[in-house]
């Protein structure tokens, strides 16, 4: 429906045929008197069309004049609307409560729109509004974006700008990323060192920039120059530049697990049972009448969004399933303690050390106090160089500042 | 130097123009064989879905076809749009 349709509809309309001997003379003269004849249409001897409600008493009297007979085929619009239901108070009066209510449901925020980012995820975000008050339902009068953005990236701690917009009914939050001297890393413009952050032999060498202090083969204890900023020139002089390369040496980790030959543990007994809640701006009412009769279970909760027009609307319908758990005994043989031992040592690798390269891996497995203990030694190549800042700006990092002494004394090392 | 034009500016240029702003003379534009406009229009002669006849002037435009309807109307021009098939000129 185009807007003229609209404001026709307003201003009602009346649809009429015009039947007689010359009815296209009609259109003629309603055209020369200014009058708005639209929609015409002509067939067998009569045309139709439809004028405006206002212009309808001066076209029956063109019609009077030019020998048309006029009919009224249909009315339309909100006066004619009006005119049938004028007596009808109760409509009057759901259209004022209809007006009311929708004056009185936008006074709230229904729809935070959220970005997420790579570090925090929308959920965490969603969560640190609500405890600053943004949440759907919330009273728009009462938000003051300016408060909800300092607070929200006080609690957060890891952006660097944020705005809320609220623009009717929808909260808009846009957040950027805190930059992180991480983003950088190998990046370093100003001095520094590389030294050792662990104790092993260097393997490999590869540096960029700086002047290498350990060789390859050289045994380092941690906290050793590795690559230092100090640079000598030729003619004797020394300058200060950023050290960039990877000092790899192979380390040794040694790392222990522990099972229990007999434990209890709690285990799913295969009965479950679902529930039902519509959340309705804050507030939840249950969708039946089921509970959760276990005394130890645990729940999965699902939240289904209703989505309107790409917003997400704040009536969510929430399914949770608990699933009923009960302790068993359970004792495990050697072999089993062992491949339990193992399961755990592969998530350690898996999560500990996937920047190591592991070239050897001794295992030694005893029974302690009814207990499997498990020892693995590592044998593995890695990156040992950490950056150390030589000398301290105001808007160093904490890291850099910690680092002020031992880095100063590097420095000193190198010159000396 | 460029060629000085015969009868000058007020002859060829204005004058022409002139003549075709007269009210007589009749300008017929067409979309395909959906769209006719007709400029220079005095009235609706007859009006059918298979036939429009509009007067210009001393003379008349029949537009044949099918469906066919007046879509906008003004004190000087038509717009007939429905399935066209031929369109006669009578003097």
């Amino acid at each position: 429906m185009s807007m003229l349709d609209i404001t026709r509809f307003i201003r009602g309309y009346v649809e009429f045929e015009a039947s007689g001997s010359f009815p296209e003379r009609l259109i003629n003269l309603s055209l020369r008197k200014g009058l708005n004849v639209y929609d015409t249409r002509g067939s067998g001897g009569t045309v139709r069309g439809r004028v405006p409600k206002s212009q309808f008493e001066a076209l029956k009297r063109l019609g009077l004049r030019c020998g048309v007979d006029i009919r009224v085929i249909k009315t339309r619009g909100v006066p004619f609307i009006y005119m049938h239901n004028r007596r009808r108070s109760g409509l009057v009066a759901g259209a004022v409560c209809f007006a009311v209510l929708c004056y009185f449901l936008t006074s709230f925020v229904w729809v935070i729109d959220v970005e997420p980012t790579s570090r925090v995820s929308e959920y965490e975000i969603r969560q640190a509004l609500k405890d600053h008050g943004l949440h759907s339902g919330a009273w728009r009068d009462s938000l003051v974006p300016d408060t909800i953005e300092r607070e929200t990236m006080m609690q957060l701690g890891s952006f660097g700008w944020m705005s809320v917009n609220i623009t009717g009914t929808v909260a808009k939050v846009t957040v950027s990323e805190k930059y992180s001297p991480e983003d950088t890393k190998g990046e370093e413009v100003r001095p520094c060192n590389i030294k050792a952050k662990k104790d092993g032999q260097i393997v490999k060498m590869d540096v960029k920039s700086g002047e290498s202090i350990a060789k390859l083969g050289d045994a380092v204890t941690k906290g050793d120059l590795l690559v230092s900023g100090v640079v000598s020139t030729e003619s004797g002089g020394d300058f200060l530049s950023p050290s960039i390369g990877s000092v790899y040496a192979e380390t040794t980790v040694e790392k222990t697990v522990e099972q229990p030959m007999s434990y209890k543990q709690s285990l799913p007994s295969g009965n479950f049972t679902q529930r039902s809640m519509l959340e309705f701006l804050g507030i939840r009412l249950p969708l039946g009448l089921s509970y959760v009769p276990y005394e130890s279970y645990s729940s999965q909760r699902e939240r289904l969004n209703f989505i309107s027009c790409g917003s997400v609307m704040p009536v969510d319908i929430y399914n949770e399933y608990c699933t009923e758990y009960r302790e068993n005994d359970i004792s495990l043989t050697k072999e089993e303690a062992h491949k339990s031992c193992l399961a755990a040592l592969a998530l350690y690798e898996a999560f500990h050390m996937r920047d190591c390269e592991i070239k050897k891996r001794e295992l030694k497995g005893e029974i302690k106090n009814n207990t499997y203990v498990l020892t693995a030694k590592y044998t593995c190549v890695e990156d040992i160089g950490e950056i150390s800042y030589i000398g301290v700006d105001e808007g160093a990092e904490d890291g850099a500042a910690n680092e002020q002494d031992s880095g100063a004394q590097s420095e000193s090392d190198a010159v000396n | 130097m460029a060629e000085k034009q015969e009868g000058g500016f007020l002859r060829n240029g204005l004058f022409s123009r002139i003549e075709e702003l007269k009210p007589s003379s009749v300008f017929l534009e067409m979309k395909g064989n959906t769209e006719v406009t007709i400029e220079g229009c005095k009235g609706i002669l007859e009006y059918d879905s298979l036939l429009i006849r509009v007067s210009v002037g001393g003379a008349a435009i029949t537009v044949n076809g099918r469906g066919l309807c007046i879509k906008c109307l003004s004190l000087s021009s038509v717009v007939i749009c429905g399935v066209i098939t031929s369109i006669e000129y009578e003097g």
